[in-house]
């Protein structure tokens, strides 16, 4: 049965843990090597700082909700949250090591792609068994093609965030998990519709984390979609740090819709209409410039993200209200 | 014309009585086919404690191998479609399939195979393994019957037995059993045809 409030406390478990260790850990990478005394300057939220909060948040939230429900994962959404999740992190930490090679990053991000959907599939009748659905063409081409389709969203989104600001992407990114999960469970798969929710909510904290590091401490004010200034003194947001956030929630987002389809009935059209909502934020890129700036252009591009989202969690709610409610009000399952 | 054949038919009728009387070499065991047409699966489970939900799976297949003479080698195997759940209720069905349940993408058969058989009064006791939702656990189930009957040619035998497990032992989600009941009933009545 659904438990709003234990998703309530799941999420802000997640948001308070991803904030608060983003953080601690930004401020104890400020300080230099070898316990020397802090340099002057402000304190950096890196890369590092944010991929550990964030993913420790998702744990933590992952952690209350009691996801993963077996240590032997049997299942595909276990899997995710087994190996996936772990890898998308460990490529993540990867590809902030190696940003001066783009092409070293995106091969680790192309592997990951490839890897998460197999991995999702492990077991499943469409791979194995003697009523194998799939064939092996089929298999390879439905792999790469998932695989494209994600390498194709993260790299856009990334593209976005550069022009429009990343925690304006991240934040849609989480806009969109949150969306996720609320159309999967309305799809009758309750604890797949749960796992998103923590990671919007890790997300959310660190990207509030990184955009109060971002906020310069003397006016003029500048607001999230900016380019990220770096103040004199307080705490800066390293540039492109949450690029590995990014990364988790992309490979999240998938993740989840991806096994929500095969496993759960989520329909082929809420699936790519959900993985593809964030991409909406590009709409914005072509309004004039000044209704780009500041909170009214991040407003925009919320709103542009909203829009198939809320459109999806329409159609969810009205077979919901159709099929599913009297079922559990009437017959009831 | 009639006359003329009735000693050969006598011989041929004869011939026939000996050869169904007479004893047989220690034949191995009779190996029946599960006939899904004339078996059922069905299953209960409590619906907020005051009363059961019905069900069945109509696909399963299986086949049984007895010998009368030394029942410990009878086995006995059945795996049936989870897939194939029905509670006439086609939603609630795609809702079972779901991975909250029986997850029959990943899980698409549930299982048992006999691993010991020991004679009992009107059957058998079968000890064997019962998988569910990716989780094997040894069961022993009462198999009550096993009378044999010859139809068109064809011999049949018949067992039935029930089975009570509790769905959080093979891994089901705790949190999405909500207010169907932990423990299920599960009826087996099955006839197998000889092969």
């Amino acid at each position: 049965m659904p438990d709003p409030l234990l998703y309530g406390e799941a999420f802000a478990l997640a948001g308070f843990v991803s904030a608060a260790l983003t953080l601690l850990l930004s401020r104890v990478a400020s300080r230099s090597p070898g316990g020397r005394p802090e340099q002057p300057g402000p304190r950096r939220v890196g890369p590092f700082a944010l991929l550990f909060g964030v993913s420790a948040g998702f744990a933590a939230g992952c952690w209350l909700l009691r996801l993963p429900t077996t240590w032997t994962p049997a299942s595909a959404l276990d899997r995710y949250l087994t190996f996936v999740f772990p890898l998308a992190v460990g490529v993540e930490l990867l590809a902030t090591r190696c940003r001066d090679s783009i092409r070293v990053a995106w091969l680790l991000r192309g592997g990951l792609a490839l890897a998460a959907g197999r991995i999702l599939l492990h077991g499943s009748v469409y791979l194995q068994g003697p009523h194998r659905e799939w064939t092996s063409g089929e298999t390879a081409a439905l792999l790469m093609g998932s695989a494209v389709a994600l390498v194709s969203v993260w790299w856009l989104l990334l593209a976005l965030g550069r022009r429009a600001g990343e925690a304006t992407v991240t934040l849609s990114l989480s806009m969109t998990l949150l969306g996720s999960g609320l159309a999967i469970m309305l799809e009758g798969y309750l604890r797949g519709g749960t796992a998103p929710l923590p990671l919007a909510a890790a997300i959310l904290g660190g990207t509030f984390v990184a955009a109060r590091a971002s906020r310069p401490t003397a006016p003029p004010a500048v607001a999230i979609g900016d380019p990220l200034p770096v103040p004199a003194h307080g705490v800066a947001a390293t540039p492109a740090a949450l690029d590995g956030v990014l990364g988790l929630g992309v490979v999240g987002l998938a993740s989840t819709l991806f096994l929500s389809h095969f496993f759960a009935g989520l329909s082929t059209g809420s699936a790519v209409a959900l993985l593809s909502a964030p991409l909406w934020g590009w709409l914005a890129e072509y309004l004039p410039l000044r209704w780009r700036h500041g909170a009214g252009g991040l407003a925009m591009r919320l709103l542009l993200v909203a829009f198939p989202i809320a459109a999806v969690l329409l159609l969810a709610m009205r077979e919901f209200v159709k099929e599913t409610l009297p079922l559990l009000t009437i017959a009831s399952l | 014309m009639r006359m003329r054949h009735l000693p050969s038919t006598f011989a041929a009728a004869l011939l026939a009585l000996f050869a169904g009387t007479a004893p047989r070499p220690a034949a191995a065991a009779d190996e029946y086919a599960y006939d899904a047409v004339h078996s059922s699966i069905g299953f209960k489970a409590r619906h907020l404690d005051i009363s059961w939900i019905h069900g069945r799976f109509n696909e399963a297949e299986g086949k049984f191998s007895i010998d009368r003479e030394n029942p410990a080698k009878s086995t006995f195997a059945l795996t049936i479609k989870a897939d194939s759940v029905d509670t006439a209720n086609v939603k609630r069905d795609e809702h079972l399939r779901q991975p909250d349940y029986f997850d029959t993408k990943q899980f698409p058969t549930i299982e048992f195979k006999s691993t010991s058989v020991k004679p009992i009064d009107g059957g058998y006791e079968v000890t064997g393994d019962f998988t569910m939702h990716g989780v094997t656990k040894k069961v022993t189930l009462q198999l009550k019957g096993g009378k044999e009957h010859e139809f068109k040619g064809t011999k049949r035998v018949a067992f039935s037995t029930e089975l009570s497990l509790k769905r959080s032992d093979f891994g089901f989600d705790k949190s999405a059993i909500g207010p169907i009941g932990d423990e299920a009933l599960i009826f087996i009545d099955c006839e197998g045809m000889r092969k």
